[in-house]
């Protein structure tokens, strides 16, 4: 006898074709599936609760015989950054109270405006594929789908489904399904960029009308509307017409110096994460030049952007290498995170939903 | 169908399938040998191929990778197709032994796991997921085979009772456990 017979074949066959049914189904998203996916959590919460008490003494050892080492040490290293930032955080603590008061005076949004919930950290996720942690807190606590997720030091990622009353998960921003929209901001504020022109000499001859012989002819530029410093010209000289009956006029060279004030965001793109143990990048980018280029070093914030599911101004990273790529493509900027990924205890969860949303909800609600 | 659900290999897998799933999402998510999470499920997968033979190990494998998709959240069907193949081959290459020891199942077990991780990221990759491919996979495999190569003296037993199987010795018995009935 065969080993495959022809029915075995057929049935792993078509095992195999279910499973990319479901596949095909789940990726379109599909409410029965969905329902299917609520109803086993709801099934396997008391095993799990059950495996969570019957394994915590083997994970408690386990945390001890694996982490005490780094532990310790990780303790010493951050007294001395405590010890060396205690100056330096009075001083920003001043200066993000300062520009609160700023964004409040000037009716602008500030992440501080946003609630939110502050999470523990209660394990990671249960592939090594996937960049995802699990936290203590869900739907119970107003917690969705896309809202953004930080820590003191910056953006940690999004909560992504499926999100439960009790626990949600987050999908770190090293993920390589993650994206956001980011603005970059230059660590030092450019040195305005002055250019300077030299205007060459004109010569007008005028008709012995208008003019009078032996009178000059002044023109005169208001820089102050463009921002544009002309420089003093040399005299006009009117020359002796030779012809009586014509006037020539002559105006020297004249050098001007324009100074233009580059805003401080250099340019929008779109960040996104390469998988774990490389570091995310930033695409879209159009380089300007003009406007200084990229450099290593420019911070990355959270543009906020109509669609963005994370407010505006989340700092996310620091530019470490500026890939030049072909012109259509754009440049690609690596960054590196301001969150260390690998020790996040506590998490907190921005209940923000875009305006697009928001949007949505409202014309769903009329 | 009902006497043949209660009889068949089914709510056996199910029930064991849900108790490892819940470890999977708790003792193993930070039982992280050089960082990477251990994949039981997939190993008794594998360890069921190696005691049923292959079309008993995909079958398994279908069975706890739709679980494990439904409990960990990752796209349904992604880890029926990587489960299914670890079972299917832990079982295939059974087939070149004709008396089988402990160990040479517990080998099984490990090539089947590995064969299973290795889908992995094809199948995310064939899902339009980028970056998958990464250098850490040179790490990842060997630790999920040989995690699954510690635990089947534990789950080849298990993969066999799941499955029905009464073979003497363990030897693979691809009559008994036929999927297509």
């Amino acid at each position: 006898m065969g080993i495959y017979t022809p029915g075995r074949r057929r049935a792993i066959a078509l095992l195999l074709l279910t499973s990319i049914l479901l596949l095909t189904l789940d990726l379109r998203g599909n409410q029965i599936l969905d329902a299917a996916r609520n109803g086993f959590d709801k099934i396997i919460q008391p095993f799990e609760t059950a495996a969570e008490v019957v394994s915590r003494p083997v994970q408690n050892a386990w945390r001890g015989i694996n982490d005490y080492e780094r532990l310790d040490e990780e303790v010493q290293r951050l007294q001395e950054q405590v010890d060396a930032q205690t100056a330096d955080l009075v001083t920003a603590q001043a200066v993000i109270i300062e520009n609160q008061q700023l964004l409040a005076l000037n009716d602008l949004d500030a992440l501080s405006d946003y609630p939110t919930v502050i999470a523990t950290v209660v394990g990671q996720g249960p592939t090594n594929i996937d960049q995802i942690i699990e936290i203590n807190k869900g739907s119970n606590d107003g917690i969705q789908v896309g809202m953004a997720v930080l820590t003191t030091a910056g953006l940690v990622g999004k909560v992504t489904a499926p999100v439960e009353p009790d626990r949600a998960r987050i999908m770190l921003l090293t993920d390589s399904r993650y994206s956001v929209d980011v603005k970059l901001v230059p660590a030092a504020p450019p040195p305005p960029t002055t250019t300077s022109t030299t205007l060459p000499a004109t010569t007008t001859t005028l008709s012995p009308a208008p003019a009078v012989p032996g009178e000059t002819t002044t023109t005169t530029d208001d820089p102050s509307d463009t921002g544009t410093t002309i420089a003093e010209p040399a005299p006009e000289t009117t020359t002796p017409p030779a012809d009586p009956a014509t006037t020539t006029t002559t105006v020297p060279e004249v050098a001007t110096t324009t100074t233009i004030n580059i805003d401080l965001v250099r340019e929008t793109g779109g960040f996104a994460g390469q998988g774990e143990g490389e570091l995310p990048a930033v695409f879209y980018l159009d380089n300007t030049p003009s406007l200084g280029g990229f450099a290593v070093d420019d911070l990355v914030f959270t543009s906020g952007s109509q669609d963005s599911l994370a407010p505006a101004n989340i700092p996310v990273g620091r530019v470490v290498n500026v890939i030049e790529r072909t012109t259509s493509e754009g440049p690609l900027l690596e960054i590196e995170p301001f969150v260390n990924l690998d020790s996040l205890y506590f998490v907190r969860v921005v209940l923000y939903q875009p305006g697009a949303e928001d949007d949505a909800e409202t014309e769903a609600g009329d | 169908m009902f006497a043949s659900l209660i009889q068949g290999p089914l709510l056996r897998l199910f029930s064991v399938g849900l108790v490892l799933v819940a470890l999977q999402r708790t003792l193993f998510t930070d039982l992280r040998p050089f960082g990477v999470a251990v994949q039981i499920v997939l190993g008794l997968a594998a360890a069921a191929g190696a005691a049923a033979g292959s079309p008993g190990g995909a079958l398994a494998g279908f069975v706890l990778g739709l679980m494990y998709d439904l409990g960990v959240g990752t796209p349904l069907g992604s880890s029926a197709i990587t489960m299914g193949l670890g079972g299917f081959v832990a079982g295939y290459i059974t087939l070149i032994t004709v008396e089988r020891h402990w160990w040479l199942s517990a080998l099984f077990t490990g090539l089947g796991a590995a064969a299973g991780e290795l889908l992995v990221p094809v199948v995310r990759a064939f899902i339009g997921e980028e970056h998958v491919f990464t250098p850490r996979l040179f790490t990842i495999v060997p630790v999920v085979a040989v995690a699954a190569m510690v635990v089947s003296p534990l789950f080849v037993p298990l993969g066999r009772w799941c499955m029905r199987v009464r073979g003497a010795a363990g030897i693979p018995s691809l009559e008994r456990v036929d999927v297509a009935e």
